[in-house]
């Protein structure tokens, strides 16, 4: 019975040792029960700061597997919950490289460098255990890219060990719209100021000419520089009115695109600003330009008929950025092969509304694309290289304006010289003719008795040399007297019906001697069927008379004389030719002026006065050299006649 | 020769005596004035067959004179001889039988004299 005992002790005790356990078990029974109520708090904790953030929450597990996500992510990425939940993080970014479009209306380029950037960021969370604030595109539903703001941090456990992560994403879409509208401003801005500056640049040097063809080359220059416009080749065409067509005038740029690379390789962007490129090639081609500037010169593009992308920029005044242009109607394909390219610029010139003609540009050489801005651009400075085309013409025809008031004004200056002249000579001839009428009686006196005792044989012979000199001298002045008296009062014509010939006649007949003296032959070519003249017979007599001694003192080596007289229509024509020295032609044209002479003996009044007798007949007197010898008088006398 | 009767009229002394040598030479017989009233007076005693009248002189000039001398004698012929060529528009110098601007050549004068004095002898 000692083993029954023993048994009932053994059992006892273990009866003691599990009712301790089951206490223990108790206990910690109640303590999971505590640790599941924390637990449970903390998850609605947790909960609640899910669903309560203002931005998108993904909670995922350790190995990145979306364990929780709050409604803000749903509507982020455009899911449902049961979509979502389960699924790899990645899934939510873009997939591949490629365009994508996003929510702010721009397509961005996925390359390989932001999935680089992704696994920079992922070891930088593996190592810190979080991610600042970084810029990334999440992918939608429906496959557009959200521009977001995300923070990543990881979860761990007591231990340590990371149990998962929780994003903080938020959508950054409207601050990305208005940073764009920024940049665009900017942009645009900047181009402005660019635009600005070169147009400043030009229009100064511009202004510094008014050459047609420097303003055109400069104008190719400014599309073309690398610090203009930066285009690889500029073709300037201008109207023809006329011909209804655009006529190529003038291009820079090359027509080989191997030879065009090879220069334009060469050719760094150079120290000179602009305006020193322009002011240093003052109108002038370089030798690269003289092929294409051949080209361009045969280049006429007609405006009538066809609708073109010419027509349109000449009369809609509309800029073109063509691409592609073989798949554009209004361009011509003959055109582009002769290009040698299938996108250009194209924009109008325009000054004060009219179309002056058009501007090409393009990018042969490099091949870069043309943006809208480059066209726009263009378009501004074509605007202002406009003004100085329309300058120049205006110019132009001021300066031919010019040139005709100026003509004018000195047509005017002559005669008022001429008139003041002979306002002077008229004062002078006033006062001349007071004092010759004054003079004229103590000559006639004087001269009276040097001619008696002349004629006496009295006188003993030097006092007869004497006499001979004074009486002709006396001659001499009187005749000088007479010619200015009648000058300066000249008597009015007194008209009555008279032949020419016979005045002629009766004219030589007075210088018979003279004529005779001098070796002079005579010959008469006298038109017998003379109308009557209604003259002033001794003042034609006079002139005739003026005009055959001139002839005979231009010829004191004898000569010929040759008058002719025939009728011209209205007019009756007188001509007088000598074969003498003639007349050099800076004479020529003052033979008329009063006082002008050549010769040592004359007043310089006959030839003037007989003009003032023809214009008082209504007639005309000229003088000519002749083709051989001498000079021609023509006096040209109107027939009129007897009133009544 | 019975030379005709010329007055020489003129103010100045010196032509006065030119004229007087150089046509008396002529043959004809003279009388001379110094000015119109003169003239005037010589006409009445000398009874001239020709009146040689300066235009510009003194007390009364040339062309008042021939108004003076046509009313005393129509029939005289009178020439004008003057330094002036201006005179030949005054419609006054008009009533004389002719116009001779002065010069020291004399011939002109003369051979107007002659003329004149022949057609006056044609007129009787």
């Amino acid at each position: 019975m000692k083993d029954k005992d023993k048994t009932k002790k053994q059992l006892i005790n273990e009866l003691e040792e599990m009712r301790q356990k089951v206490t223990e078990l108790k206990a910690i029974e109640t303590e999971h029960e505590f640790a599941e109520k924390e637990l449970r708090q903390t998850k609605e904790y947790l909960d609640n700061i899910i669903e309560s953030s203002l931005d998108s929450i993904v909670v995922t597990d350790s190995k990145g597997y979306i364990a929780r996500v709050n409604r803000f992510f749903l509507k982020l990425t455009g899911n449902r919950e049961d979509e979502v939940i389960g699924k790899h993080i990645a899934a939510f970014s873009p997939p591949k490289e490629g365009i994508y479009k996003t929510t702010t209306g721009e397509l961005v380029q996925i390359n390989q460098e932001f999935f680089n950037a992704i696994a920079i960021r992922s070891s930088s969370l593996i190592e810190n255990g979080k991610i600042p604030l970084w810029e990334t595109y999440l992918i939608r539903k429906d496959k557009k890219l959200v521009p977001v703001e995300e923070n990543i941090v990881y979860l761990f456990d007591s231990e340590h060990n990371i149990i998962g992560a929780v994003g903080s994403i938020r959508d950054i879409t409207k601050r990305k719209k208005v940073e764009k509208e920024f940049i665009k401003v900017r942009d645009s801005l900047k181009n402005k100021v660019i635009e600005m500056s070169i147009i400043n640049d030009i229009s100064e040097v511009l202004l510094s000419t008014r050459k047609l063809n420097e303003i055109l080359h400069m104008i190719l220059i400014g599309a073309t520089s690398y610090h203009g416009l930066g285009f690889n080749r500029a073709f300037l065409f201008l109207i023809n009115k006329e011909k209804h067509i655009l006529e190529g005038k003038i291009a820079t740029g090359s027509l080989s695109a191997e030879e065009a690379y090879k220069i334009w390789s060469q050719l760094k962007p150079a120290s000179h600003t602009l305006k020193e490129i322009l002011k240093s090639r003052h109108g002038e081609l370089s030798k690269e330009d003289a092929p294409i500037n051949e080209l361009v010169k045969q280049m006429q593009i007609p405006l009538k008929g066809t609708e073109t992308v010419f027509t349109h920029a000449v009369f809609k005044q509309k800029s073109y950025n063509i691409i592609n242009g073989k798949h554009n109607r209004f361009v011509d394909n003959a055109f582009l092969r002769i290009l040698g390219t299938d996108s250009f610029a194209l924009v109008p010139l325009v000054a004060r509304g009219k179309t002056l003609g058009v501007l090409l540009a393009d990018n042969f050489v490099n091949r870069k694309a043309i943006s809208d801005e480059d066209v726009k651009r263009l378009r501004a400075f074509a605007n202002h290289a406009s003004l100085a085309i329309e300058n120049s013409h205006l110019y132009k025809s001021v300066e031919e304006k010019v040139e005709e008031l100026s003509s004018a004004y000195n047509e005017l200056k002559k005669n008022r010289d001429k008139l003041l002249r002979y306002e002077r000579l008229s004062a002078v001839g006033e006062m001349a003719a007071k004092v010759a009428h004054d003079i004229r009686n103590p000559l006639t006196a004087v001269g009276g008795f040097a001619r008696r005792i002349l004629k006496t044989d009295q006188g003993r012979a030097l006092n007869k040399k004497y006499m001979k000199i004074i009486v002709k001298e006396i001659d001499r002045l009187e005749k000088i007297l007479g010619d200015l008296l009648c000058f300066t009062a000249p008597a009015v014509p007194d008209f009555n019906t008279a032949d020419l010939n016979s005045i002629i006649k009766s004219t030589f007949e007075i210088l018979d001697l003279e004529i005779e003296q001098n070796n002079i032959i005579l010959k008469e070519q006298l038109d017998p069927h003379l109308p009557q003249l209604l003259i002033d017979e001794n003042q034609i007599r006079r002139v005739l008379n003026n005009i055959i001694k001139n002839a005979i003192e231009a010829m004191p080596e004898g000569g010929t004389i040759t008058v002719s007289t025939a009728v011209e229509g209205q007019l009756v024509k007188t001509e007088v030719h000598d074969t003498g020295v003639g007349i050099s032609d800076n004479d020529i044209g003052k033979l008329f002026d009063p006082f002008f002479t050549s010769k040592s003996t004359g007043s310089g009044l006959g030839l003037t006065l007989s003009a003032q007798i023809i214009r008082n007949h209504g007639g005309t007197i000229e003088v000519r050299k002749a083709e051989h010898k001498g000079t021609i008088f023509t006096l040209k006398l109107p027939v009129k006649t007897l009133p009544g | 020769m019975a030379g005709e009767k010329i007055l020489i009229v003129d103010d100045e002394e010196n032509i006065r005596l030119l004229y007087e040598q150089e046509l008396s030479e002529e043959g004809y017989q003279i009388a001379l004035a110094g000015d119109g009233k003169e003239c005037l007076e010589m006409i009445k005693t000398e009874n001239p067959d020709l009146v040689l009248l300066d235009i510009r002189m003194p007390k009364m000039d040339g062309l008042e004179a021939i108004g003076k001398i046509i009313e005393l004698n129509k029939k005289i012929p009178i020439i004008l001889n003057t330094a002036y060529t201006t005179y030949k528009e005054d419609f006054m110098s008009w009533a004389a039988d002719a116009y001779v601007v002065k010069s020291y050549d004399l011939e002109e004068l003369k051979s107007t004299i002659k003329q004149v004095l022949e057609k006056k002898k044609l007129q009787q």
